[in-house]
């Protein structure tokens, strides 16, 4: 009997010590970890949860000229594109029905808090307000980018451009998107982009970023001779 | 009762399994640690990694946290004797593994990736059958009521 209740006294020193080292070891993982995703850099298996590829869009998809973008929320020129360009793209380019805009996920490995930003995006757009985040992460990206916990932030960022705080918070928890983000990333990985922001018009590569003017000028050269679509 | 000392370590074992991909699904861990190309963060983003509106890890801490407390309970000195406890791990094991199944079928037939940390898992459920059977097989020294 005596033996008994040693033999189970030591048991329960054996399992103290298992949920301890246990318990150590998950609060380890989770306050040791800065990035709250991965970008996966292997594009060559079926894409996560069978997701498909899918950008955010502005603009009719009849417009003679697409610009496709591939960009990163931790990217600097992105940032700059986004800020100083974009907005003027928006009021006075878009209106016109020649251009169509689709900006596609491209984040990039070393940024650890380009993943939930991206994610950030997509949930936003689930509320139909994917360009004012876009703006909102942009604008405000020195702020975010080397936190530990951006999370909080930019719940903040959702909550001033009036997005539903329960269900973005809830899409943010679960990483909602983050498949399609994936997905969005393999399409630029497969064209072998060298960096972000990277641009197309109607599918060829534009070999540098285009400011405001230059895309003006496209969209009204557009009226004369509309150019071939080719993506 | 060492069947149950063995069922309780492994179920304890399984519920910090199943808490670790449960806080992962749920956002609190970054990142997973996994073998191989990303199969542990496919398997737990796919739309399989929820069940009824809850992440499928929560299932996984909500029986091992029975089957922990039901081998606790049967190491009560009014329990150890008795074979009740032991039944209900082989039982409660049982639906696990065929859970377990389910979800390695998902994992390599659905979503063409294996999660380290699943398959953990459902080699501790395994276990815990196996050691529950094995405790059922011998003779108890209890008679049943």
């Amino acid at each position: 009997m005596a033996e008994a209740g040693r033999s189970l006294r030591n048991f329960y020193i054996v399992l103290g010590a298992v949920a301890l080292v246990g318990i150590g070891l998950i609060i380890r993982a989770a306050t040791g970890t800065k990035s709250p995703l991965l970008v996966s850099a292997d594009c060559s298996g079926p894409p996560l949860g069978a997701a498909v590829a899918q950008g955010h869009a502005l603009g009719p998809d009849s417009a003679p000229l697409q610009v496709t973008e591939y960009a990163d929320f931790e990217c600097p020129a992105c940032a700059r594109f986004a800020i100083v360009t974009m907005p003027d793209v928006i009021q006075r380019l878009i209106p016109s029905g020649k251009l169509r805009w689709v900006w596609l996920d491209y984040p990039l490995g070393q940024h650890v808090n380009s993943p939930i930003a991206h994610v950030a995006a997509a949930c936003a757009a689930d509320q139909g307000r994917f360009w004012e985040m876009e703006y909102a992460l942009y604008s405000h990206q020195d702020d975010w980018f080397e936190d530990r916990n951006p999370d909080s932030k930019i719940r903040d960022y959702a909550k001033s451009i009036g997005l539903q705080a329960d269900s973005f918070r809830v899409c943010l928890t679960e990483r909602r998107h983050w498949a399609t983000i994936q997905a969005n990333r393999c399409t630029g990985e497969k064209l072998a982009l060298e960096g972000t922001p990277t641009f197309f018009l109607n599918g060829r590569l534009l070999t540098y970023t285009p400011a405001f003017d230059d895309l003006s000028r496209m969209v009204d050269s557009v009226g004369a001779k509309a150019p071939a679509r080719a993506k | 009762m060492r069947h149950r000392m063995t069922a309780a370590t492994l179920a304890l074992v399984g519920l910090l399994d199943s808490t670790y991909l449960l806080l992962y699904k749920l956002g609190v861990l970054g990142t997973i640690k996994c073998v191989g190309s990303g199969g542990c963060e496919r398997v737990n983003l796919s739309r399989y990694s929820s069940l009824l509106g809850m992440p499928t890890a929560a299932y996984g801490v909500a029986g091992y946290v029975i089957l922990l407390a039901v081998a606790l309970y049967g190491l009560r000195p009014d329990q150890v004797d008795r074979p009740h406890a032991t039944r209900w791990l082989a039982r409660l094991s049982a639906l696990g593994v065929l859970f377990s199944i389910y979800l390695l079928s998902l994992e390599l037939f659905v979503i063409h990736a294996v999660c380290l940390w699943c398959s953990v898992s459902g080699v501790v459920i395994l276990a815990i059958l196996v050691v529950s059977v094995a405790g059922l097989a011998r003779p108890s020294r209890a008679p049943e009521p």
